[in-house]
């Protein structure tokens, strides 16, 4: 028994360590001048310490508008791919309409297409509708990619939840549209608040139709923002930089998502389902 | 309150199943009526459709005179307590009880005094900030019944409300919810399967078997004068004594001849199935002779199985006696028939036999 537990907590070290120390060493490598970081055998332990590359981070790029430009792309994807993603889900799990499953066997036949080939056709198709450096060209293709997926969970997790309970607002008096946002989404908001967390990191993260579709300086997203971070001459790297660049727009993400996370699930939760 | 009516209202599921067959029934203001009947005879969907859940195939349904067929279920103003109760998890016992008065936007002072009125009557006053989930079994049966009692709609709907609970809640709850349903002067109907339940609680009995309509009456009707072997073996516990008669002879040995000569004229084969409540065979006298071969107690009775010899075969009649009689299995005894409460069936149907 104990030495299966000591094996255990050497397994779980590891694990901990081959996930963790990648982020130690961008951390590591924000805060040492380039000239350390370089350094050959690498030094794994920080021997000196700057602020300069998170000083040269602004002063290279507009970050903060960068991460206007990110949340705005992000939140209003997110917002619409929940808001249709439930309501068709919902049709699908307690409706029951005719065409339900050829529907959902369509949605799935979207998801295979891979993104990359859309790029070209939207690019065109964007260019002619002058929406290039528009949010729009960002919000309109994240959104049609992730509704598949985010339909076929949705509509898994709300089967879930007794169609009794459906049926039981629907006498009470309700609206199939009232028995939706009073009952079955509230009951359903562990799957929402996991599918638009999923959502809103796809999103922030995006990098190819975001450099493909935004131009101008002024409308980049983050990602490709910091991609653009450049030294003084086209074969200087300011890795320095741009590790703390990165670090950046991820930590307060995370630390935002724990949070919401916790929140959302805690909070609204307490006493769903097991009824 | 108000009346229901079905018009040839049937019901399919695909090609073969036909869930509800060509029903025709009526339900008076006020009356408690019960569909009864085995499990997947129809008196679920039977409900399902008045609440407007599933759709008629064919036929129509009526709420005081006026078609509802095409109605949804929100627009049909019924109150319905589902088997599982289908308590909202998320919302309180307030606000269960609540939200059909909320949608329905009345104001915030009159939900609160009617939801307290309620939630008083049903004995739940105090619970009224717990989720369904801190609530034990009859509690959250109460709440499911609130919700119903909490506004005046056309009907009530009761889907096997008592299934769930313990035997003893079951028997206590048996008692309340016929009076509380009767106090608020409610047009009710109500499906179980339990028919002891039935005969304690309605007015009027609703039998059903394969989605057919078997019988419609009074409890005492139903038990006493049921149509069919069905009827009478369904409704009854412990089940009614059914004897297979293969001719005069067999029959001359259970009833006076002028029963036997009434019966011989209805029969072609001389074949008859005589029906026997257990309360209806007394023991001690009369000249059909028999062993006991088992005892079972029942508190204030003993049930007692009698096995006898009609002619060539053996037969076993269960019958009631009190307690206090002492008897054990393996003596032999003689009993007779209260012959007017006997059932005559000719080919399942039940027939009326002067003599």
């Amino acid at each position: 028994m104990r030495l299966k537990r000591f094996l255990l907590y050497v397994g779980v070290t590891i694990m901990a360590f081959y996930c963790l120390f990648p982020i130690y060493f961008l951390v590591l490598d924000s805060i040492e001048p380039t000239s350390v970081s370089y350094s050959s055998p690498p030094i794994l332990y920080p021997v000196a310490f700057t602020f300069s590359n998170y000083i040269g981070v602004f002063e290279n790029i507009p970050l903060l508008t960068y991460i206007k430009n990110s949340t705005i792309v992000s939140l209003s994807a997110t917002a619409i791919v929940v808001l249709i993603g439930s309501m068709a889900a919902f049709a699908v799990a307690k409706i029951k309409f005719r065409g339900s499953n050829p529907f959902m066997n369509f949605l799935l036949i979207l998801g295979f297409f891979p993104a990359a080939t859309m790029i070209f056709p939207l690019y065109e198709m964007f260019a002619n509708f002058h929406l290039l450096n528009n949010y729009l060209s960002l919000i309109l293709p994240y959104t049609s990619v992730s509704i598949p997926l985010t339909v076929w969970i949705l509509a898994t997790y709300f089967e879930q939840i007794p169609t009794a309970l459906y049926e039981a607002a629907r006498v009470d008096g309700m609206s199939r549209f009232q028995a939706f946002y009073k009952i079955i989404l509230p009951l359903g908001i562990p799957a929402v608040s996991t599918v638009a967390i999923l959502n809103f990191i796809a999103c922030w993260n995006e990098f190819i139709l975001a450099l493909t579709f935004m131009t101008k300086e002024n409308m980049r997203t983050i990602t490709v923002g910091i991609s653009m971070i450049s030294g003084r001459f086209s074969y200087q790297y300011p890795w320095g930089e741009i590790i703390a660049g990165a670090l950046l727009v991820t930590v307060p993400l995370v630390i935002i998502i724990f949070i919401a996370q916790e929140k959302i699930i805690s909070g609204l939760t307490a006493g769903a389902i097991k009824g | 309150m108000h009346r229901l009516e079905f018009k040839k209202v049937y019901k399919r599921f695909g090609e073969k199943v036909i869930a509800v067959n060509n029903a025709n029934f009526f339900v008076d203001e006020g009356e408690f009526v019960t569909l009864l009947g085995p499990s997947g005879c129809g008196k679920t969907t039977t409900l399902r459709l008045i609440a407007g859940l599933d759709r008629t195939s064919e036929g129509e349904i009526l709420i005081n005179d006026k078609i509802i067929n095409a109605l949804s279920p929100s627009e049909r103003d019924i109150a319905m307590v589902f088997q599982s109760y289908a308590l909202y998890p998320h919302m309180n016992v307030f606000e269960n009880i609540a939200i059909p008065l909320q949608v329905r936007k009345m104001s915030k002072s009159d939900v609160k005094t009617r939801v307290g009125s309620i939630a008083q009557m049903l004995g739940i006053s105090t619970l009224l900030d717990r989720k369904p989930r801190e609530l034990s079994g009859g509690q959250r049966q109460r709440v499911a019944i609130g919700r119903a009692l909490v506004r005046e709609p056309n009907l009530f709907l009761l889907d096997e409300p008592l299934a769930n609970l313990d035997a003893i809640l079951r028997h206590r709850m048996r008692g309340e919810l016929k009076a509380l349903f009767h106090s608020v002067d409610g047009t009710t109907i109500y499906v179980t399967h339990d028919q002891e339940e039935a005969l304690a609680m309605s007015d009027k009995i609703v039998v059903m078997n394969y989605g057919v309509i078997q019988q419609i009456g009074a409890p005492e009707e139903i038990y006493k004068r049921p149509v069919n072997k069905f009827v009478a073996v369904f409704v009854g516990n412990p089940q009614i004594n059914i004897i297979e008669a293969k001719n005069a002879e067999d029959m001359s040995k259970l009833f006076s001849s002028s029963k036997v000569n009434a019966l011989e004229k209805l029969t072609h084969d001389g074949k008859v199935e005589i029906g026997i409540r257990p309360e209806n065979i007394v023991l001690g006298k009369g000249n059909i002779f028999g062993k006991v071969t088992l005892i079972e107690p029942m508190g204030a009775n003993l049930l007692v199985s009698v096995e006898t010899a009609l002619n060539s075969e053996k037969i076993k009649v269960k019958l009631f006696i009190s307690n206090t009689v002492k008897i054990s299995e393996g003596d032999d005894v003689n009993f007779s028939i209260k012959e007017s409460e006997l059932l005559f069936f000719l080919n399942e149907k039940r027939v009326d036999v002067e003599g």
